[in-house]
């Protein structure tokens, strides 16, 4: 029992369209980005939106006991375990001198993909837990120095005649 | 068995490094000795996508293994767990405020540990991700860049027994699967009276003594005979840092677990610590070069042509023409990971001059059946692919859209000449082809195309084109018909349904030749041909398996080859008192001949389908791809169908072939 087909199609705008096949009878499928699972559907098809230059590894297994190939996500995941009396979390990047909200989860639960890291990039992101009356938790800090896949190169060239010869030059 | 600190959760690992028994020293990369921590080692990380509400997910022990498992509810004041691979464990009831261990139901090791926070009832269910950690206390530190090989790197936790029966013969050993040399060892430490273990300055400096290096359960050294409750023993972790071979000399990921068992109640438990780090390398060269002559290099190979960390970088050997040199560069970081690849692709002519790169081929091409055989390309084309500044695509920047369409076979641009050529807009921004072919093909039809782009590099006196080097096409059926005629209904508002008609075929003649009396006449009851004012046949399809259905005829079949090239769907041959001659064409080709003196029906033979397959056309004789189709009206569907299509192989039937011994027999 396993996925027995994976077409991809790709949309105008940087999104791609993802459709697998089981030779399951009434298949779930378990959609992991970068080694993330990210989303369960009975359609074995589904949309994946790249911003520019960004690369994503998709895989889709129609079981539980199996599990993604090794990823080197460009992404990360920030979660946190539901604490008593939070009723919304703001997750929050240090940037540019001042912490930016990225996203804010109503609810206890936390589960917000950051934006792309690049390759070798420091990112101080924090939760700030919110109760009821609107008061701000103190926050958890959350630090992470990227490792992943560098981008591809963009290097420039000349070209030689006389001696037939290629110098790259960095782009 | 549920209750914590008791089966599973009997031996628990924590953290050393406080500065008293149970002080709080949350830091894996501080467990270095010294008095136990009040912090567990964690040895999978707890990712909840949607958690199960009104609890909380506290550990989850390192024989659940990686992977996803699933928390649910059974009843309302019950839960169950499932590792990741695993089979649902028992149901354990939870009241409020209530910790308890959840075991799967194949692996008695393999459990979490729930909190519930709520009186509300529980129920649903959810998918819990387990993630392997970087850099906990298996994992320990990254490798400096500097170490050599054979650099150490330890760490010490704590084996406590919380359970209120004695925990015997506890055995550490490391695992190491396939590899044949044990970079990881282990040594276990009585703490001394004050319940202290040695203090290491630093990760890199060992406790001393001899470590043990078991790689298997079978080697597995007993560091503990017995642990009674609340005694605990240390146990130091070693990892060295090694490599196995060239492609492994730099690690993104360096995996390193060490496992151990223990005995409590009679029955034997299992527990393991894994984690991660990795070892950047200095030397690792920033830029792999690989260089292919005619065609590309594999550049997903270990081994590459040529490195450099620094730019600009002249590749050192000569490149002459005349040939096409395709360069793959990726990047590299220090753990070793690869970029995509950049693709350089230099045609060099006979000169050793290099003219300018062909424009890209469009980013994506979709094709649209349209009606009456026609087809809508719809292509998208990014000049900013060709360059970084405006100045760079303005040079490098496509003119001109060039479509190539071909039926029935993938269009050659090398031999095949354009169908088609539109003029771009010009500028950065995307331009959008949007073409629809000027003749329909026939119904069937599979059309390909092909849509490249074009760069002018003479003048617009004097024309040069560089065409894109793209070669796929892509392919449509030809269609003319929409979908079959839906059923449906009207009511007075939503009390009464109104009874409708149902649709009839329009009795129709449909001339083929006057002056020798060929006609079709298209009625409810059949698709009747007569020529020479007789009947040659009657094609009846009522609407599936009905007794009707039928191709009456009063003509013999015979099974013979027809052939002849043709210029119209019905032709004739012969027509005099030796032979009347009408031939049935499809695909270009005269496949079937009758002959009303003789008597007979000739064709490359008969076979017989279940239900109609081909056109929904309304007329009675229809060309499609390769195939020539014979339609009838479908009462029952009130549609016209294929009752029978001629193609190469001859007649094929959707209806049984009736012979009768008269005409009337036939209507």
């Amino acid at each position: 029992m396993a996925i027995t087909g994976v077409t991809t199609r790709r949309l105008p705008g940087g999104g791609w369209i993802v459709t697998a096949v089981s030779d399951l009878s009434e298949p779930t499928f378990y959609w992991y980005r970068d080694g993330l699972l990210i989303d369960m559907t009975r359609d074995g098809s589904r949309q994946f939106d790249l911003s520019a230059g960004e690369l994503a590894q998709i895989d889709v297994l129609d079981s539980l006991a199996d599990a993604p190939a090794d990823a080197y996500p460009s992404r990360c995941l920030i979660s946190t375990a539901p604490g008593e009396s939070v009723v919304k979390s703001r997750v929050e990047e240090y940037t540019d001198g001042k912490w930016v909200t990225r996203h804010t989860a109503h609810g206890a639960h936390v589960g917000y993909q950051t934006r792309v890291l690049a390759d070798g990039e420091t990112a101080q992101f924090r939760v700030v837990p919110v109760n009821a009356a609107g008061i701000d938790g103190r926050p958890r800090p959350l630090t992470v120095t990227q490792v992943c896949r560098p981008n591809k190169p963009a290097l420039a060239y000349t070209w030689n005649p006389a001696t037939t010869r290629i110098t790259l030059t960095s782009g | 068995m549920a209750e914590v600190n008791s089966g599973p959760d009997s031996l628990q690992m924590y953290l050393t490094g406080a500065d008293a028994t149970d002080g709080v020293q949350l830091d894996a990369a501080l467990s270095l000795g010294g008095y136990r921590s009040i912090a567990r080692a964690e040895p999978l990380l707890i990712h909840r996508f949607a958690p199960l509400q009104h609890t909380v997910l506290e550990y989850a022990a390192g024989r659940n293994g990686a992977g996803l498992g699933v928390l649910e509810a059974v009843g309302t004041d019950s839960l169950r767990w499932t590792a990741p691979a695993g089979t649902p464990g028992a149901a354990v009831e939870i009241a409020n405020g209530e910790r308890k261990v959840l075991v799967d139901g194949a692996n008695p090791s393999a459990y979490v540990i729930v909190r519930r926070v709520s009186p509300y009832e529980l129920g649903g269910r959810e998918v819990v991700q387990l993630l392997p950690y970087m850099h906990n206390v298996a994992g320990m530190g990254d490798f400096a860049a500097a170490d050599a090989q054979g650099t150490v790197l330890y760490r010490a936790v704590m084996l406590r027994n919380a359970s209120d029966q004695p925990v015997t013969n506890v055995k550490v050993w490391a695992d190491l699967s396939n590899i044949y040399y044990s970079y990881l060892k282990y040594r276990g430490e009585t703490p001394d009276a004050n319940g202290a273990l040695t203090i290491i300055a630093d990760e890199k400096t060992g406790p001393g003594g001899r470590f043990a290096q078991g790689t298997k359960e079978a080697t597995a050294t007993v560091i503990a005979a017995t642990l009674n409750p609340g005694e605990q023993i240390g146990l130091w972790l070693s990892k060295e840092q090694w490599y196995v071979s060239m492609e492994e000399y730099a690690r993104a990921v360096f995996t390193s677990r060490w496992c151990y068992k223990w005995t409590v109640g009679g029955v034997t438990y299992y527990g393991e610590i894994a984690g991660a780090n990795r070892i950047p390398r200095s030397t690792t060269p920033r830029y792999l070069i690989w260089l292919g002559a005619g065609s590309p290099p594999n550049s997903e190979a270990f081994y590459l042509d040529k490195a450099t960390n620094t730019l600009p970088y002249t590749y050192p050997l000569n490149l002459p023409g005349p040939q096409t040199y395709y360069i793959h560069v990726r990047e590299q970081n220090k753990y070793g990971l690869r970029s995509p690849v950049q693709e350089i692709v230099l045609h060099v002519d006979a000169q050793n001059d290099m003219p300018a790169d062909p424009p890209c081929g469009p980013a994506e091409v979709t094709l649209e059946a349209r009606p009456d055989g026609k087809v809508l390309i719809w292509a998208l084309y990014n000049p900013r692919e060709e360059g970084d500044t405006p100045a760079a695509i303005a040079a490098a920047r496509a003119d001109e859209w060039v479509v190539y369409v071909k039926a029935g076979e993938a269009p050659d641009p090398d031999v095949d000449t354009s169908t088609a050529t539109q003029a771009m807009r010009g500028g950065e921004a995307r331009e959008v082809l949007a073409y629809t072919t000027v003749s329909g093909y026939v119904e069937g039809t599979p059309i390909y195309v092909l849509v490249r782009t074009r760069r002018n590099d003479g003048t617009a006196e004097d024309p040069v084109w560089m065409e894109s080097l793209n070669t796929d096409a892509k392919s449509v059926h030809a269609q003319w018909w929409g979908p079959r005629r839906p059923r449906g209904a009207i009511s007075f508002g939503q009390t009464l349904g109104v009874t409708q008609s149902p649709v009839t075929a329009p009795d129709a003649q449909v001339v083929v030749d006057v002056d020798k009396g060929v006609y079709w006449e298209v009625t409810s009851r059949g698709t009747r041909l007569y020529a020479d004012g007789a009947l040659v046949w009657n094609l009846r399809y009522d609407g599936p398996s009905l007794p009707g259905n039928g191709l009456y005829t009063t003509l013999d079949f015979h099974e013979g080859t027809v052939s002849g090239a043709a210029a119209a769907l019905v032709e004739f041959g012969t027509w005099d008192e030796s032979a009347k001659e009408i031939y049935v064409a499809a695909g270009g080709v005269r496949l079937l001949k009758i002959d009303l003196v003789a008597r007979t029906i000739i064709c490359g033979g008969l076979t017989q389908v279940t239900a109609p397959v081909g056109s929904l056309s309304d007329a009675p004789v229809w060309e499609r791809y390769e195939e020539t189709d014979f339609q009838c009206w479908s009462a029952s569907e009130e549609e016209y169908v294929t009752g029978m299509a001629l193609a190469a192989a001859g007649l094929r039937l959707a209806v049984d072939w009736k012979q009768r011994a008269t005409e009337t027999e036939c209507l």
